[in-house]
């Protein structure tokens, strides 16, 4: 009797194991503000992501802020900084502006006026702006008026590049990204300043995925 | 993109034809059952959804639903809870989060880059088509790795159009050797046609407890070409890709050596259980007839068999035969360059004995990006 016993709690033990469950019941998760610079616990992957970001993009502003042929001019150098020029030449799927925007952001704040950026990306808003003013629809403003928007010395121009790597009988994926950043002058044609940054992910999926 | 039509065809002229009116995919549907779904589902009905919603000329949200389920599929799952669930005895492999089998796979970075060529982000059309060759690339066997051809000539269309060439003929280069009778698109070709023909390959449970996944094409769904007619003028496409061929080409999975794993382990406990079942029955016969001290050994054996066998009972070798339905079984593409975007477009399908097939689920959908570049897309089932 007493083997009988434990058979029986046993199985209905082992029956419950193994039932599937159907349906999520997880209380939810509140949200939580995550720090840009870290790795995501949950989900992440080769490619790019914000900790890339946010590390590259920091590294370029300092680069760009030591170099005396751009920002150490007596007359504050005009700088185009956009993704117009600014190719995705890799396996990632980026929006490039991620970079450029947070690129000029940066700077922008970090020079505190030894650099004047021109937003040819706002070019039609500028435009159609100055043509309402001299069409007389709306008035001159208080600022100035100008014959012309402001010409660049510099734009920004680079690439982001991939090489990936895969290894079958252990699933492990790797990706190594490169991106090259430079600012040209746009009289001279020439690259006063160039940066790199690159960096390298190795990430093994679970064995089911692979 | 600015122009976009949808549009079914007259069952009677065997032709598809543009014009305006509702598609048959059922996005609204796609997108009821993505709502209802468990998680570990999500990623398949995001699929099937993306690819419903792209036929409703729901651009925005397609591309939304293919970036979500491309988050996932490039997300590296480790010590997940799921996963760890399906590697166990207990559960079924279709525990585990879906991602898909590379070749569904692939298509979710297939249909990503012709919405970003359908926009003009040239740069993002190669990444993705890159993105799912990368997925081919774990095929068993080494012929059929990163054998996608299809996946190739997009990746070269996305170059031409970037304006880069070398890379360009470079992976035009790699197509050719892939795909007899293959030429590379003329310089100065600004039409992309991608027809997608067929039903999706189906995946089945086989052998003992299902624990082995086998391949089916499609039922019902003779088309196996495609004559594309733009303002009177046939266009002949290449078969480019036969989805089936590279769901069965993928070789053995690791997976699989857990599965038979599994198999083996029910199959060797319920033996347990039989034999120990059988020595306590005959025991008790022994003794009934002869007497003796021996029935607490007895008991005790039958209760370790009957536990045996229910253990055997419970483990779940079933593979994940959960499958992405909406896909087709072949693509047939052509470039060419054309003076302006064709008003006219029509499509002959054909079966094998190249006899026309009538069909009244065609799509036919037009894009033009805003470099003036023009995409015909194509699918015969949705």
């Amino acid at each position: 009797m007493k083997y009988s016993l434990s058979s029986i709690a046993c199985v209905c033990l082992l029956a419950g194991c193994a039932s599937q469950p159907t349906l999520n019941n997880s209380a939810g998760r509140a949200t939580v503000y995550q720090d840009v610079n870290s790795v995501s616990s949950t989900m992440a992957g080769v490619g790019m992501e914000s900790q890339d970001i946010v590390s590259m993009t920091d590294k370029m502003v300092r680069d760009i802020l030591s170099n005396p042929q751009i920002a150490g001019r007596s007359t504050p150098a005009r700088v185009i900084v956009d993704s117009a020029y600014f190719t995705n030449d890799s396996s990632s799927r980026i929006n490039k502006n991620l970079i450029t925007d947070r690129l000029r952001v940066e700077l922008n704040r970090a020079a505190a006026g030894r650099l004047v950026f021109v937003a040819r990306h706002y070019g039609s808003m500028v435009a159609n702006e100055r043509d309402a003013k001299r069409a007389g629809e709306r008035d001159g403003g208080t600022i100035r008026s100008t014959k012309a928007v402001a010409g660049g010395d510099f734009r920004l121009g680079g690439r982001i590049a991939s090489m990936d790597a895969n290894q079958r009988s252990t699933g492990m994926v790797s990706r190594y990204h490169q991106i090259t950043f430079e600012l040209v002058d746009l009289e001279y044609e020439t690259i006063p300043w160039s940066g790199i940054y690159e960096f390298r992910k190795e990430a093994q999926d679970d064995i089911l995925y692979r | 993109m600015t122009s976009c039509t949808v549009k079914r065809c007259a069952a009677l002229a065997l032709l598809a034809c543009m014009a305006s009116g509702a598609a048959h995919a059922d996005y609204a549907a796609e997108r009821s059952r993505l709502k209802s779904a468990v998680p570990k589902d999500a990623v398949l009905y995001t699929l099937q959804a993306g690819v419903a919603a792209l036929a409703e000329k729901q651009d925005g949200e397609a591309a939304a639903l293919f970036d979500s389920a491309l988050d996932k599929i490039e997300g590296m799952y480790a010590n997940t809870e799921s996963a760890a669930r399906a590697r166990s005895l207990w559960y079924e492999e279709g525990a585990k989060d879906f991602k898909g089998e590379p070749y569904e796979r692939a298509m979710a970075f297939y249909y990503r880059g012709l919405l970003y060529l359908a926009e003009g982000d040239y740069e993002n059309a190669r990444a993705s088509f890159r993105g799912g060759l990368l997925q081919d690339a774990f095929a068993e066997e080494d012929q059929n790795r990163a054998d996608f051809a299809s996946l190739m000539l997009l990746e070269g269309w996305a170059n031409q159009l970037n304006g880069d060439a070398a890379q360009a003929a470079d992976a035009y280069k790699e197509v050719t050797a892939l795909r007899t009778g293959f030429v590379a698109p003329p310089e100065g070709a600004n039409l992309l046609i991608v027809a997608e023909l067929g039903g999706s390959p189906r995946k089945l449970g086989d052998g003992i407890g299902n624990a082995e996944i086998v391949y089916r094409r499609a039922k019902r769904t003779p088309e196996r070409s495609a004559t594309v007619t733009l303002d009177g003028q046939p266009q002949a496409l290449l078969p480019m890709e036969d989805l089936y061929y590279q769901a069965i080409t993928r070789g053995g999975r690791p997976i699989d050596r857990i599965i038979n794993g599994k198999v083996a382990f029910a199959a060797t406990t319920a033996k347990v259980g039989d034999v120990l079942g059988t020595i306590a029955s005959e025991g008790n016969v022994l003794r009934a007839a002869y007497g003796g001290t021996s029935g607490r050994a007895l008991g005790g054996l039958a209760a370790v068999g009957a536990i045996a066998s229910v253990i055997s009972a419970n483990v779940k070798p079933r593979a994940d035969v959960r499958y992405w339905n909406n896909l087709p079984e072949s693509l047939h593409i052509q470039a060419l360059r054309a003076s302006a975007a064709p008003r006219d477009i029509a499509a002959l399908l054909k079966d094998e004995a190249g006899n026309p097939v009538a069909l009244d689920t065609v799509v036919i959908r037009q894009f033009r990006d805003k470099n003036g570049n023009g995409l015909v897309w194509i699918k015969s089932r949705h």
